[in-house]
């Protein structure tokens, strides 16, 4: 692995996350046997029903007890399980760019390099539980796209994808949301690593569209602590990232009005997330990803639909 | 108007400052790339405006604090024209200077001038704003001490003060009071200072102008001064200018000649003016009148009393009042003696009779036939001078020296002692005399002589044909003055064969009128008392006799003999009997010196030893010396070793008897002060003086007529407001801090 690409995996919080594991909360539709439940029933361990043969049918799965007893032809069904396809798509765009790095009480890392560690980590522990991954960075629309692998080695791939991008444009959550939801065929996980700097309308929109397919969808909403407390002093002139004019003010004195209008935001994003059953997490970057990880997780668990 | 306009400007120009500082703060700011710009544009859009207005508010908040803290500093006055506006006046330092000298008792018939005076300074403080202090100072010829010497609050006070203030006798010099008043305005810094200098228009208070005028030009800055003159102009007055006894020892019982001199101060000639002359308060014992006095001119007029008992007198000459009263009347104190002491001391007795030294000057002292040679009041021993380091001194009112050679050691130190208690020495040379001695010890030494003589004298005796004779006009000593009448006195007709030069010891006219020897002695300049005739018209003199105080004493030298070896004096009685007459009393008179001071003058009188500690009652003219509730009390006490009686406040003219009370037998005296008789010059301040005063001063003309509340109060500077400015920028400065505070709050 490359140097670069060693820091994308944070070691405290896969070992964390290991134990907890990333299970489905809804049912997957997987094309291996894993350990999520599927909606097909089949023939494995766990044992739901009897049905009638019918010819055709094999008679491997005759139920020869029944046979014997009753002397009627019932077939032993039993309930399938299946692994889950897990899409991490990661916003790129260039306000991700933005890190309270050096100011006091900040973040460590920007936004970006925060999610990429998320994506990492999420990939790592994915492929870990043999469960299946497609990993993809985007702006406007989809830039760099790694498809569902299964395999714990390619993730040498994605890291490197990963390491390697560089966010140069504005972003378009919805549009790529869209165009997600149409790629996918089966039921599983979708997560989504944004700042979410867009009209929130549309992104739950994209979202919708996603869970009307059937599949999850969790959006972790990274920001930085500078932007969820605003805590500047003094005469600041701040150049917007995505080329919006600059502006002068004192931000000392408007900082209710900003803080108000984040929450606003946010409580749109997250009730918005409610009403479709999508987990909302909101990631503050100067929490260590271990932290914030094995927290969500555990919640995550909690919350099992099995 | 700014009492201090620099500071209006420093504040006008500190305006600048928070915007300068509001200017470069919006250079100074921090740069952040920023991502979540739509909350941030949203929240700068809701607030842009309010952010805007607030800083502007802020920027004027500062701008204008400095320019009030400015105008506080300026000390910003505002005029309120009606004299009270919603601010009142502003308060006000004054001092009172109120002429009380003689001239002010000039009066034109219905009020003096005092009393006008009294009227405009009453009228100046009822004038001053609420909250104004004021002290009221009495000008005339010395720096003033009251009544009110500090500022008083209680104006009431200060008018009553000046209500019941009475004219004293003092003359005028405005120049120590304006100087006083300067300085006690000098380190009041609250409110206006304002002097008010209530005088008469009389030129003599103005003599130091010069001083007076760079005084209040450098004070005018600080101080603002009302020069109010009071008063019309007096065009007639007559004063007694003069008063003293001429004719030798006051002794009681003879007819006593005193000399009287009238003045015409008026610009009119004045015609027959009555004098009389009276002593203690009876009945007068001589009348007299002067004919005509020519204006600016003196008549002197001679007058006799009788003492009929010993001890101190009061002698009072006076004419009938003018407009100007104080001058009209003067009053010397005299003490009566029932006998003068004389020792002569014969240093070449010869045969005796009339080859003795001394035979024409006891005869001379005792102008009378053998047989009431026992009843005249000189009393004679004659001694020679073998006997005199044996005589003690002390008895003797007047020790004449004829033609003694030398004198020992112990001599000297009796005649200074005897000098030091108010004895007399009149020396006679002759040939006997060791001239070196004299010089050496006498003049120089001891500073008895008030000349040194010339080593050998000159002339011959013998030849009657070429003598000196004396001079006969300009006689300046009051011992000689008696011959500037040649009409009544005669003539020095005097013939000196040969006689010493006298040198004296030092500048009879210049210098301090005393110095101090080792000892603290004060000794007097030498003065010549009569002249030889010069030797060319219009040249003066050699001296012929000079005398000096010493001590308390006096020492009269001769240039020649007392026996008619040198001179034909002796043989001229007409001349020898009243110089030598005079002579006595100016040596007698001279322990009455200290009982005639000037007004205003401190009375010092040297007591006996035995009245240490006791107390002094002394009654002011006036006042009834009977009635203890009027008497000042004064202790006498020792000054140097010396036991002393003083009294200081002699502000009125006229006799002050003091009673002292202790020991057996009561001792009164009486002492009197005499006025300067230049504050009856009523001569006007000339007006391009005025003009010139009016520059560093408001002279007003005060009328009864006018009120003078109105003249100043059109002067005076408004209120000052800098305790209304101080309050706002107080006021400014905490509206400052709180709306910055609540504007910095997150919104």
């Amino acid at each position: 692995m490359a140097k670069s690409q060693i820091g994308l995996l944070d070691p405290e919080a896969i070992n964390r996350a290991e134990a907890l594991g990333l299970h489905a909360r809804y049912v997957v539709e997987g094309y291996m046997a894993g350990e999520h439940k599927s909606p097909f029933r089949g023939f494995a361990i766990e044992f739901t029903q009897h049905r009638e043969y019918v010819p055709g049918d094999d008679t491997r799965h005759l139920d020869w007890k029944v046979l014997g007893r009753t002397d009627r032809y019932y077939l032993k069904q039993y309930e399938q399980e299946t692994n889950y396809v897990a899409h991490i798509v990661l916003d790129g765009s260039e306000s991700m760019k933005y890190g309270s790095v050096g100011r006091p009480h900040g973040a460590t890392v920007t936004k970006l390099q925060y999610g990429k560690v998320l994506a990492a980590c999420l990939t790592y522990l994915i492929l870990h539980q043999r469960d299946a991954v497609a990993v993809g960075v985007f702006d406007t629309s989809m830039k760099n796209f790694i498809p569902r692998t299964g395999n714990l080695a390619s993730i040498h791939n994605i890291m490197n994808m990963l390491a390697a991008f560089e966010p140069k444009d504005q972003t378009n959550i919805a549009q790529v949301l869209h165009t997600l939801a149409g790629t996918i065929k089966r039921k599983g996980i979708t997560i989504l690593i944004s700042d979410l700097f867009d009209d929130e309308e549309k992104v739950l929109d994209g979202i919708n569209h996603i869970r009307f397919g059937g599949g999850e969808v969790v959006v972790f909403h990274v920001m930085d602590p500078y932007e969820l407390d605003f805590p500047f002093n003094g005469l600041v002139e701040f150049e917007g990232l995505e080329q919006i004019p600059k502006v002068m003010t004192r931000p000392r004195e408007i900082r209710k009005s900003y803080l108000r209008e984040v929450e606003a935001f946010r409580t749109r994003l997250r009730e918005g997330c409610e009403r479709q059953n999508t987990h909302y997490q909101l990631v503050n970057t100067a929490q260590p990803i271990h932290e914030m990880l094995s927290g969500y997780l555990a919640f995550r668990l909690r919350t099992h639909t099995r | 108007m700014f009492l201090n306009p620099l500071m209006f400007w420093i504040g006008a120009g500190a305006i600048s400052v928070p915007i300068v500082i509001h200017l470069l703060n919006k250079r100074k700011f921090e740069r952040v790339v920023w991502g979540a710009m739509r909350f941030l544009k949203i929240s700068v859009e809701q607030n842009q405006r309010r952010l805007q207005i607030e800083d502007m508010l802020l920027l004027a908040l500062r701008c204008l604090l400095l320019f009030i803290l400015g105008m506080t500093l300026a000390r910003c006055t505002v005029k309120s024209p009606s004299g009270a506006g919603w601010i009142g006046q502003q308060t006000v330092t004054a001092v009172v200077l109120l002429d009380n000298s003689y001239s002010m008792s000039a009066t034109d018939g219905a009020k003096s001038r005092f009393e006008l005076a009294k009227d405009a300074a009453d009228q100046a403080i009822a004038a001053l704003p609420t909250g104004s202090s004021v002290c009221v100072l009495f000008a005339s010829d010395y720096t003033p001490t009251g009544p009110i010497p500090e500022p008083t609050f209680d104006l009431g006070l200060a008018r009553k003060t000046i209500k019941e203030a009475r004219v004293s006798d003092r003359a005028t010099n405005l120049y120590p009071s304006v100087k006083k008043a300067v300085d006690t305005l000098r380190d009041r810094r609250a409110g206006a200072r304002e002097i008010y200098l209530v005088t008469d228009t009389q030129a003599l208070g103005w003599r130091q102008f010069g001083e007076i005028r760079k005084t209040l030009d450098d004070a005018q800055k600080d101080v603002r001064t009302h020069v109010v003159l009071v008063g019309s102009p007096e065009t007639q007055n007559i004063g007694v200018s003069d008063l003293r006894l001429v004719s030798g020892p006051a002794v009681i019982g003879y007819p006593l000649h005193f000399e009287v001199q009238l003045t015409n101060y008026g610009k009119s000639e004045a015609r027959d003016v009555r004098v009389k002359l009276r002593v203690d308060a009876e009945q007068p014992s001589d009348e007299g009148s002067v004919d005509i006095i020519p204006p600016g001119s003196s008549r002197s007029l001679s007058l006799f009393a009788k003492f009929k008992t010993e001890g101190g007198h009061s002698v009072t000459a006076e004419i009938d009042h003018d407009h100007l009263p104080a001058d009209d009347s003067r009053t010397i104190a005299v003490r009566a003696l029932t006998q003068v002491k004389i020792l002569v001391v014969d240093g070449d007795p010869g045969a005796g009779g009339r080859e003795s030294e001394t035979f024409y000057l006891r005869n001379a002292l005792v102008p009378v036939p053998r047989p009431e040679a026992e009843q005249y009041y000189n009393k004679l021993t004659v001694i020679t001078a073998q006997e005199l380091d044996a005589a003690k001194l002390d008895p003797y009112d007047a020790v004449f020296l004829c033609n003694v050679t030398d004198f020992t050691e112990s001599t000297l130190a009796a005649f200074a002692e005897y000098l030091k208690k108010g004895g007399g020495l009149v020396f006679f040379p002759g040939e006997n005399i060791q001239v070196r001695q004299y010089n050496n010890e006498l003049a120089k030494k001891y500073q008895f002589l008030p000349a040194t003589l010339s080593d050998e004298p000159h002339g011959d005796a013998s030849k009657d044909d070429q003598f000196t004779l004396l001079q006969d006009k300009n006689f300046e000593h009051p011992i000689a003055a008696l011959w500037n009448d040649p009409a009544s006195s005669g003539t020095l007709n005097v013939h000196f064969y040969r006689m010493f030069d006298l040198t004296p010891t030092g500048d009879e006219k210049q210098g301090p009128e005393t110095t101090k020897n080792a000892e603290g002695i004060e000794i007097g300049r030498p003065r010549t008392v009569l002249r030889f005739a010069a030797a060319e018209p219009g040249q003066i003199g050699k001296p012929a006799m000079m005398e000096r105080t010493w001590g308390a004493g006096r020492v009269v030298l001769f240039a020649s003999t007392a026996d008619n070896a040198w001179n034909d004096m002796g043989a001229r009685p007409n001349v020898f009997i009243p110089l030598i007459h005079r002579t006595l009393g100016s040596i007698v008179s001279r322990q009455d010196a200290a009982l005639n001071v000037k007004v205003g003058e401190r009375f010092a009188w040297r007591a006996d030893n035995r009245l240490i500690g006791k107390e002094a009652l002394i009654a002011r003219p006036g006042i009834d010396a009977n009635d203890p509730q009027a008497n000042e009390r004064s202790k006498i006490g020792l000054a140097g070793n010396v036991p002393l009686l003083t009294y200081d406040d002699t502000s009125y003219a006229g006799a002050y008897q003091v009673r002292i009370s202790g020991g057996d037998d009561p001792l009164n005296i009486v002492f009197a002060a005499q006025p300067d008789p230049d504050e009856s010059r009523l001569e006007e301040i000339a007006p391009n003086q005025v003009d010139d005063l009016s520059k560093v001063a408001d002279v007003a003309r005060w009328q009864t007529t006018q009120n003078l509340a109105d003249l100043i109060q059109k002067n005076r500077v408004g209120k000052e407001l800098w305790k209304i400015f101080a309050f706002a920028a107080i006021a400014l400065a905490t509206a400052e801090t709180i709306l910055a505070h609540f504007f910095s709050k997150a919104k």
